[in-house]
């Protein structure tokens, strides 16, 4: 579960990423406060951080250093390649991320 | 934006990334897919033979699985290794030498006799991925080294080149464009998304091949010439018995070695055992195992077979050590987990699309020719083509009979023998774009009945009988995961092509959305 948690977290914050630049958003949102461009950026960089203090829960610093950014790739590839592509899909794939991050923590912190 | 680079420079950069990827690129595709394959040696080694997935059984001691062994056998070879069965199935087997031939066996657990290895499809898919066989020996497995070393010239000259426009291009993939830009930008959202990966492998690729080579230069003014010591800063120091291997005598039992062992190094994990000269006065047992470190590292242990003093340094620390365990720790992925070698084989997919767009950039840009379209056709050929080898691979491997003693070369010829059936298929198409996704479909049609056809010979896959088995249903699932991916991409492809050739024969629709992607451009 943490493991899903994770890659998440790492797929939201890309989403985050891509999203600072008006230009790359969904239509409806072009128009959002400025302000939105840099919480965008904290926010993508906070889950990043997240991410890696969750793995160090299963394995050591240097590894969650190395999976978070292997996962942050991942993302950042899937995201890129699908957005043009099937944009509804995939902005939607980042949103249901949001609740999933909490969800599936706490469901990974029960299990032990 | 970044720093820019002169325009001498650049252009040097930019032939330089260009060569080094038409160069290399199909052969580093074929290495960078048997490459993410490998990354499941383990579950694929259980998944191809039914002996390593025999019931689980009462644990059993060492010593009397691996007299039993050399009672079938017959005879005690001088040097042999033993892998006792792992998660509480599977049989025993033993490696060693016969008359110059290197021969594999598992120890049947019904009959105890020895029988031959019988299937390679997980061996073969790893050596392939640093071109190792027995038939071309040492001089292609060195030459994989140097086409890492292409690759990391590719990738340093690919950052310098996009440097200045870099995080602006990484963010940019637009299908609505021409197929030119459409494949350049593919290239570098794959490529610098990917970056880090590709340069860990081809870097860490590079030094494991090249390493034994740059030792021996390095030998005489650093060792002395003293080739034992510069392996031994390297690799670890290696101990055995001597020469020779003194009379017949009694030892302790490999259970009592391996809890001496487990004792000096609690943290080790057995894997197998290398035992040199056996019931000897001189025998010495090389316990290896991996360690719980970060990567997990290799940890060899050599104890005196009579007495159990251990010969070799229990903690293997310093420069040489380091480097061993960095290196094969990030090139066989020993960290992670499971998710972590899904996440490396998804980015070997961006890798093998980062090599084939590569490709495709470069015919895009230049003027029809010959040569061009000769490299076009290739490109498909090994693009596709791969994968009809491998889904050819993975069908033969469970259709032929498990008890034909020409299986495994049988299987070795099924690969080599589709993938220069699609070269050919490729070079000869009257319309060679067609070609990708025919072949993506019959790549597809190939994986499909395999997890089916595997059930004739395991209970414990997706379509077995009996309760199903991680490693086993995994490998079921992912082939089934592979069939779909080809097929979707077969069906996408066609409906490019269907379009492209909709709107080469209607003028009135070039004005139409989309249209500007199915036009212009010269490409494969």
């Amino acid at each position: 579960m943490l493991e899903l948690a994770t890659l998440a977290a790492n797929f939201l914050a890309f989403a985050l990423w891509h999203g600072a630049d008006p230009r790359r958003r969904p239509p409806r949102l072009r128009e959002v406060a400025p302000a939105w461009s840099l919480a965008s950026r904290w926010g993508a960089a906070a889950l990043v951080l997240l991410g890696i203090a969750a793995w160090t829960q299963l394995e050591g610093v240097a590894a969650a250093l190395l999976v978070v950014l292997t996962m942050f790739s991942t993302a950042a590839t899937l995201f890129v390649l699908a957005v043009p592509v099937f944009p509804r899909l995939t902005w939607g794939a980042a949103l249901a991320c949001l609740p999933s991050v909490p969800l599936l923590s706490w469901l990974g912190g029960l299990g032990g | 934006m970044g720093p820019k680079l002169s325009s001498h420079a650049f252009t040097r950069f930019w032939d330089v990334h260009a060569w080094s990827g038409v160069v290399a690129g199909l052969v580093l595709y074929i290495m960078f897919l048997a490459g993410g394959v490998t990354l499941f040696h383990e579950e694929l080694a259980i998944w191809q033979e039914p002996l390593a997935q025999s019931a689980a059984r009462a644990p059993e001691a060492l010593e009397p699985m691996l007299e039993r062994a050399l009672s079938a056998k017959g005879s005690t070879p001088a040097d042999l290794w033993f892998y006792p069965p792992k998660h509480g199935r599977g049989a025993a087997r033993l490696s060693f030498e016969d008359g110059g031939r290197w021969v594999t066996a598992w120890v049947d657990p019904k009959t105890g006799r020895l029988m031959p290895e019988r299937e390679r499809l997980a061996g073969f898919l790893y050596s392939l991925h640093f071109l190792w066989h027995d038939l071309t020996g040492d001089w292609l497995y060195r030459l994989a080294g140097f086409l890492a070393v292409a690759l990391l010239l590719a990738l340093v000259t690919g950052v310098l080149i996009h440097l200045k426009d870099m995080v602006r291009q990484f963010h940019q993939f637009r299908t609505q464009k021409s197929r030119r830009v459409l494949w350049s930008d593919l290239h570098k959202v794959v490529g610098v998304m990917g970056l880090p990966f590709q340069v860990m492998y081809a870097y860490t690729g590079a030094f494991i091949v090249l390493a034994p080579l740059l030792l021996t230069t390095f030998a005489g003014p650093l060792f002395g010439g003293d080739g034992k010591r510069s392996e031994a800063a390297l690799w670890g120091a290696n101990a055995d018995g001597g020469a020779q291997p003194g009379l017949p005598s009694r030892h302790l039992s490999l259970d009592a070695l391996a809890a001496r062992a487990k004792l000096v190094r609690p943290d080790v994990t057995l894997e197998y055992l290398h035992l040199t000269h056996h019931g000897r006065d001189n025998a010495v047992v090389e316990l290896v195992g991996f360690d719980s470190g970060t990567p997990r590292a290799r940890v060899d242990l050599t104890l005196q077979a009579r007495d159990g003093a251990l010969l070799t340094d229990a903690v293997q620390a310093g420069a040489g050590a380091g480097t061993r365990r960095w290196i094969h720790g990030l090139h066989f992925a020993y960290f992670g987990g499971p998710t972590l070698r899904v996440l490396f084989f998804v980015l070997t997919l961006a890798g093998a699309a980062t090599l084939i767009s590569g490709n495709l950039v470069w015919l895009a840009r230049r003027t029809k020719s010959r040569a061009n379209d000769v490299l076009a056709r290739l490109t498909v050929g090994v693009g596709a083509g791969t994968w009809v080898a491998l889904g050819a691979l993975f069908l033969a491997s469970r259709v032929l009979p498990l008890d034909w003693g020409k299986r495994c070369a049988a299987e070795e010829l099924t690969f080599v023998g589709a993938l220069a059936l699609c070269i050919v298929w490729a070079c000869k198409a009257r319309e060679h774009r067609v070609v990708w996704w025919q072949q993506f479909a019959l790549a597809a049609g190939l994986f499909l009945p395999v997890p089916l056809l595997a059930a004739r010979w395991s209970d414990l896959g997706l379509f077995g009988a009996g309760p199903r088995w991680g490693p086993v249903s995994a490998i079921d699932g992912a082939l089934l995961a592979v069939a779909l991916m080809l097929g979707s991409g077969a069906l996408a492809l066609r409906r490019v092509s269907a379009g492209r050739a909709v709107e080469a024969r209607s003028p009135k629709q070039r004005g139409a959305p989309g249209a500007a992607l199915l036009a212009g451009g010269s490409d494969a």
